[in-house]
């Protein structure tokens, strides 16, 4: 079941990519040297999104990955295997890992205009072959750790590129909204990770928001498993139905919330919530979830949309709690939808629908701003 | 969903190989021991189970020796884990006495992985 995730077209095509973002990045720059509120102002009355949040011209959007492989052992980081720029080595799990960063990292440039997980070109390391079948990934806080799984459940961790998307996501989160790990801001921040790893894939595939699947983890399982991935953004609670792992226990709306000490509060299956919320604005937005959804999602988590409000067009937007409830984080995303779009935009009115369709917001709720 | 049914969900999962456990009741007979682990968390989110029961006597002192060398008085864990780390729960049960700890992976060495990687043994 394991395949090769990133195909050769399609690096090819994330090296023009690649190239075409850095052009936009200091296009952008040289944009925020002249009067970028006045052009935001501008394009907010016009009813167009905000130009792309600038990485600044001295910053190197350059990517600079390192893979290690620990050996089948727990010691961090291990010993280096493949540098940025090497040639591909005959282990699967190093490639994908490699192809995977690569691919994460143009997704946060080339859509949000990010350069890399801390916005300041951070260095991307991971380590594969971590631990003894050991059946998971992680970001620890300044790396990505990859398990090789133990083959009867769970194949390597790394022929994910939305689970290599989703732990990235990890480390964004952590340099912006720091979501507490916990409870309801656990699971977006658990949500946060999926809606960033379903994009990344969605964009090296070239796929819109109706040709995905909106699946996280697919192909992590082995043929024994009667399941095709970790999760569903768009249908929760149906992404597995096995014997031995039972049926897959996400909610799909808040009549479904769990409430548990497991889990650091059910974190991973309370963010079924949420994720169907954006997967249900994205498909009624259409096109390239990145480009609309996406992009409110990530200005709701960074913030940037709020510091960079100086322009006097929108009153102050204040930054996301690093505690924010599922009900918080709607109002967030509604908010900066009407910042970058417009206050009817079409963008605004999906968001605001699909939160009360999960039943995060309720109908006759006038939605903060 | 109620904290109860996450837990009959998670003993659903535990069912894998030969079960020395008897799902249903958590209590062991006099004299014996039984050692629950259940893990949490991890980037899949599932909840695999395993539990082992011991009855002869010779096992039971085996058993409680690694048992008693295990850090129960350690702290507990703050409110916010590392993202995607797993989470041990691990339940010793006598007839007379019960504990348990919730063992975040990261602290999860010494006597803590010897007990939980016997447990997982043990349940195969």
């Amino acid at each position: 079941m394991a395949h090769s995730i990133v195909p050769p077209y399609l690096l090819a095509r994330l090296a023009e990519a690649d190239a075409a973002s850095m052009q936009r990045a200091a296009s952008a720059a040289r944009r925020s040297l002249r009067s970028e509120p006045a052009v935001r102002a501008e394009r907010r009355r016009e009813g167009l999104a905000a130009p792309l949040p600038a990485a600044s011209a001295s910053q190197n959007a350059a990517l600079k990955r390192t893979i290690a492989d620990a050996a089948n052992t727990e010691l961090l980081p291990g010993l280096v295997v493949r540098s940025e720029g090497a040639p591909a080595t005959d282990d699967p799990a190093v490639n994908e890992a490699y192809d995977g960063l690569g691919a994460t990292h143009a997704l946060l440039l080339t859509a949000f205009g990010r350069n890399s997980v801390d916005g300041r070109g951070l260095p991307l390391d991971a380590t594969v072959h971590y631990g003894d079948d050991y059946d998971n990934a992680f970001w620890d806080g300044a790396r990505m750790v990859f398990g090789d799984g133990d083959g009867e459940v769970f194949n390597r961790f790394t022929a994910s590129l939305s689970v290599i998307g989703h732990e990235l996501a990890h480390g964004v989160t952590q340099y912006t909204a720091a979501l507490v790990y916990a409870g309801q801001s656990g699971a977006l921040n658990e949500s946060f990770s999926d809606v960033i790893g379903a994009l990344v894939e969605q964009h090296a595939r070239g796929q819109r928001a109706n040709e995905a699947s909106w699946l996280i983890g697919e192909g992590l399982f082995t043929a024994q498993v009667e399941g095709t991935a970790l999760r569903s953004m768009v249908e929760p609670g149906t992404a597995y139905d096995d014997d031995v792992l039972g049926r897959d226990p996400q909610p799909a709306d808040m009549a479904g919330y769990v409430q548990t000490r497991d889990d650091n509060g059910g974190v991973h299956l309370n963010s079924g919530i949420p994720n169907r919320a954006f997967a249900l604005a994205a498909i009624e937005l259409g096109g390239f979830a990145w480009e609309r959804a996406g992009r409110v999602w990530y200005d709701a988590i960074s913030g940037d949309g709020a510091r960079d409000e100086g322009d006097g067009a929108a009153p102050p937007r204040a930054r996301l709690s690093s505690t924010a409830t599922f009900l918080e984080f709607a109002d967030a995303t509604v908010a900066s939808a009407r910042a970058l779009f417009g206050e009817g935009s079409a963008e605004a009115a999906a968001i605001a629908a699909a939160w009360v369709t999960v039943g995060v917001r309720s109908d006759d709720r006038p939605a903060a701003g | 969903m109620t904290d109860q049914q996450q837990d009959d969900r998670d003993g659903d999962v535990a069912d894998r190989g030969p079960a020395l456990h008897e799902r249903g009741s958590d209590a062991a007979p006099r004299g014996a021991l039984r050692i629950t682990v259940s893990r949490t968390g991890g980037v899949a989110g599932l909840a695999p189970h395993w539990s082992v029961m011991v009855t002869e006597e010779k096992d039971v002192d085996s058993w409680l020796s690694l048992v008693e060398s295990c850090p129960w008085d350690a702290p507990a864990p703050g409110i916010g884990g590392e993202p995607d780390r797993f989470v041990y729960t691990i339940r010793v049960l006598q007839p007379d006495h019960e504990r348990d700890a919730r063992v975040p992976e990261r602290a999860l060495d010494g006597p803590w992985a010897d007990l939980v990687a016997r447990v997982k043994d043990a349940s195969r």
